[in-house]
């Protein structure tokens, strides 16, 4: 495990820039996963949509090829590129063959710094955003996941999501102004990139000429101020007709960013909790011994670009036993905090997480994602060898303090689905 | 290289070997680029061993697999996935039509655990009532999880009306009712006629020492008894269909169109072309239906599948609608894009794509210890693993005629089921 940066070669393309070669022994494959700063807190509530239709219309034609030659170009190459937005930034991932890199890296910047917006394709996109928000109105996870971050922050905080009636709203108005006004945010300064596969840093570094002239863009994500709403008991039902399933969410808003020393232990608490696999405490209690859930799951979330997150669990639940489901889970938290947290969990957690880590590494999606994670975390390459050394340190203390920071009295509960009382 | 193994064939860094008292066959592909291993027993035996009355009950009794065998168990605090996760491996399984399997995804050092556990309850896995009884309500939820997604709902119902004798007739979760009732009797019987060596494939991949490895193999699983009886045939054929099926599900939920034609088995040499069509139809931005459904309006997404499976299945395409396509409209849209390849075929560009796209999807299920695993299980349960290997010269042979051909073979209206999601909320 260590030494893992030394195989890693960090390049600040343009200034501001955190771009990562990461040749890998695996055959035909290069992936690559990156972002530049735009997102939500750019735009106005009415304009909420602009990050997203404006990121679907990065591939819909540039100064210099149309529509049908950016696509032709990556299809006849069997290389895939998709853009999305999500929070504070636009994403970019994409794979190709080893050979094609140079022209997969130029398709890419020529969409960050020289997309035209053609006026008939926002008319597409727009109906693709209504379809996808008309869909989310019967689907029981996402209604539940929004209804979750309104109750728990402030309207102000980025990670308060609006609902779908205003960005329904949001997406019928905007215009092609707004998105290539919206589309000036997008830049080289505020770029990561992570390079992984069957590539030498030679030749990585020769394609990568290209973002070079990308256009500077917003270098920092507007400070919004933490959240101030204080968290209170409540449980909240979404019915949505015809659903066999009820997806809940348990969550509140946490006092800390990725760079407070506690959030490490806090992830470490949380997946103790309900991390994936067989081990976590509410899987082992109210699925396996109780049978209430085909999954539960501790997730921390919100976290992304400095903001202040929240704790969640997610499971999924029959309307039959709902309620006692949700009792249950309250009350095994608390066990899990109060009587779980004990210094030989925490020695057992060890292993389970810098183990996990490791195989989370060993393919390139898994190690381009950990990259393009730890620079929007704003830490240095060699955290990726420090980090199993913090697992390994992390003691008892610490992570009993973390668990101190899940206001369990204050949980906020909201599920969506069809409930037994009305069917 | 270890006496009681023999080695069978190699193909590609794959090397086969059987274990010659009960006849385990064993695949090895050593791959070091990163210090992890897997470990995976795929059983010949799915949803499709199933009939009414008991359908699940492989993908139920895959979840009782996890209850505990003679070594491994809570009592003795060797319980399998607490120790497996302990030292940062990944165990789980999955059920499908034709296979089942039973995987652990580990730091090359507690490969020797995974093959314990798996040799143990290859045999000797607790198949008991207070267990079953504790599992079913988990897997119902399992059952409504997907009952809540438009997709599942619609592709159950495509499935079953295509297939109305043959077992591919029912989904691997099974029917509520089966879930809920099925008894413990059945289940064990169930683990007694198909859980033994000479019906499984033992995969190791990953970091590992050849020697050491089939050596820990010999120990472990050459202890276990081959089957005492024949397995089962599953001999039921679905007859002709005569004439296009047409299903439709009314819910709340986002709308949808499926269409789905009748295709041969995995082997069959046509299928190579099939698959080329299927991703010249709808795999990315420059695909026939992309264009004529999602740059048009008509649709938010669009996926074609080309499933390979052991006996003939289906070749689908599910269309999820924007809220102003009405379902005929985006029914005749895809009918019309089949037309034209039976019509006119493909283009040697649309050829070329489709190519490269298929090597790209080739060297990605090399892409780590999990995908490599999952992808030649699949060729496992089709009934052969080399497919893994020589499938990607396969699609590179395939020509535009290949691909005119079996769109004219197959693309038949009466060999069709067409299905329309309906949302009701609305």
């Amino acid at each position: 495990m260590t030494n893992l940066r030394k195989q890693i070669r960090e390049v600040e393309i343009v200034p501001g820039a955190r771009v990562f070669i990461a040749p890998r022994k695996t055959k035909d494959v290069v992936t690559i996963e990156g972002s530049v700063i735009g997102g939500k807190s750019l735009v106005s509530e009415y304009k909420t949509m602009t990050p997203w239709m404006t990121a679907e219309l990065l591939d819909a034609g540039t100064k210099t090829k149309t529509k049908d030659a950016l696509r032709e170009t990556l299809a006849s190459r069997g290389a895939s590129l998709s853009f999305t937005a999500r929070g504070e930034r636009t994403y970019f991932y994409a794979s190709c063959l080893p050979e094609d890199l140079a022209v997969l890296l130029k398709i890419i910047a020529e969409c960050l710094g020289e997309s035209v917006f053609p006026k008939e394709e926002l008319e597409t996109v727009r109906k693709i955003a209504l379809g996808e928000l008309a869909d989310e109105k019967s689907d029981t996870k996402i209604q539940a996941a929004t209804a979750l971050s309104r109750a728990v922050y402030d309207p102000e905080h980025p990670n308060f999501l609006l609902s779908t009636a205003v960005r329904e709203r949001s997406a019928s108005g905007i215009e092609r102004k707004d998105i290539t006004q919206y589309a000036k945010n997008l830049g080289g300064s505020s770029l990561i990139m992570a390079i992984v596969g069957d590539v030498t840093e030679e030749a990585a570094l020769k394609a990568l000429q290209s973002f070079k002239r990308l256009p500077k863009g917003t270098p920092s994500i507007p400070e919004k101020p933490a959240n101030a709403k204080k968290q209170s008991p409540k449980e909240e039902h979404i019915h949505i007709p015809n659903k066999a399933n009820i997806d809940v969410y348990f969550g509140a808003s946490i006092p800390l960013t990725v760079r407070d020393p506690r959030y490490i232990p806090f992830t470490f608490m949380s997946d103790m909790l309900g991390g994936r696999g067989f081990s976590g405490h509410l899987f082992s209690t109210i699925r396996e011994r109780e049978g209430l859930t085909y999954g539960i799951y501790a997730l921390h979330s919100g976290f992304e670009d400095g903001r202040d997150g929240m704790f969640r669990i997610w499971a999924t639940f029959s309307p039959d036993t709902f309620r006692k489901a949700v009792d249950l889970t309250h009350k095994e938290m608390r066990i899990f905090l109060k009587e779980k947290l004990t210094r030989d969990a925490v020695e057992e957690q060890k292993g389970r997480l810098i183990g996990r880590y490791l195989l989370g590494l060993s393919s390139t999606s898994g190690l381009a994602s950990t990259l393009h994670t730890l620079a929007r975390e704003g830490r240095e390459l060699s955290f990726l060898d420090t980090y199993p050394d913090l697992i390994e340190r992390m003691t008892l203390e610490e992570v009993a303090e973390a668990g101190s920071l899940v206001p369990l009295d204050a949980l906020t509960v909201v599920a969506a689905g069809t409930f037994a009382d009305r069917s | 290289m270890v006496p009681g193994i023999s080695l069978v064939r190699k193909e590609g860094n794959i090397e086969e070997y059987r274990l010659v008292k009960n006849g385990l066959r064993i695949l090895l592909a050593r791959d070091t680029s990163a210090p992890v291993a897997g470990c995976m027993v795929t059983y010949h035996v799915g949803s499709k061993n199933e009939a009414t009355g008991y359908t699940g009950a492989t993908h139920l009794l895959e979840h009782l697999m996890f209850k505990g065998s003679e070594r491994f168990n809570r009592e003795l605090g060797t319980h399998m996935e607490h120790l497996l996760e302990k030292e940062g491996g990944m165990i789980n399984a999955t059920t499908w039509y034709d296979r089942t399997n039973y995987y652990e995804v580990v730091p090359k050092s507690a490969l020797p655990l995974a093959i314990e556990i798996e040799a143990d309850r290859m045999r000797t896995a607790r198949i008991i009532e207070s267990d079953r009884v504790g599992e079913m309500p988990i897997v119902r939820n399992e059952f409504e999880r997907g009952e809540n997604l438009p997709y599942e709902a619609l592709d159950k119902a495509m499935w079953s009306a295509a297939f109305v004798a043959h077992p591919y007739h029912h989904s691997t979760i099974g029917w509520r009712s089966d879930i809920e009732k099925v008894s413990i009797e059945r289940l064990k019987e169930f683990y007694d006629t198909f859980y033994y060596p000479d019906n499984a494939t033992l995969t190791i991949a990953g970091d590992f020492d050849a020697v050491e490895v089939l050596a820990a193999v010999k120990k472990e699983f050459g202890k276990l008894p081959k089957a005492p009886k024949p397995y089962p045939l599953m001999y039921t054929e679905e007859p002709p269909q005569e004439g296009q099926r047409r299903v439709i599900v009314k819910r709340a939920g986002s709308p949808m169109v499926g269409i789905s034609h009748k295709i041969p088995e995995a082997l069959h040499e046509d299928i190579p072309a099939l698959m080329i069509l299927a991703v010249i139809l709808a795999d990315g931005k420059t695909s026939r239906l992309h264009r004529a459904l999602v740059d048009a309006g008509h649709a938010t997404d669009v996926s074609t599948f080309c499933w390979q499976f052991k006996d003939p299945s289906l070749f689908q395409s599910y269309v999820s609608m924007t809220p102003s396509a009405a379902h005929k409209d985006v029914e005749e849209i895809v009918v019309r894009a089949y037309d034209e390849v039976k019509q006119k075929g493909v283009s040697q560009t649309e050829l070329k794509r489709a190519k490269n796209a298929a090597r790209r999807f080739d060297a990605s299920q090399r892409d780590g210890t999990y995908a490599f695993l999952m992808a030649l299980n699949e060729e496992i349960a089709a009934g052969d693993w080399s497919r893994f290997v020589w499938l990607p010269k396969a699609l590179e042979s395939v020509t535009a005629m290949d691909v005119k051909r079996v769109a004219r073979a197959y693309f038949n209206e009466d060999q069709s089921v067409v299905g329309w999601f309906i949302n009701t909320a609305v």
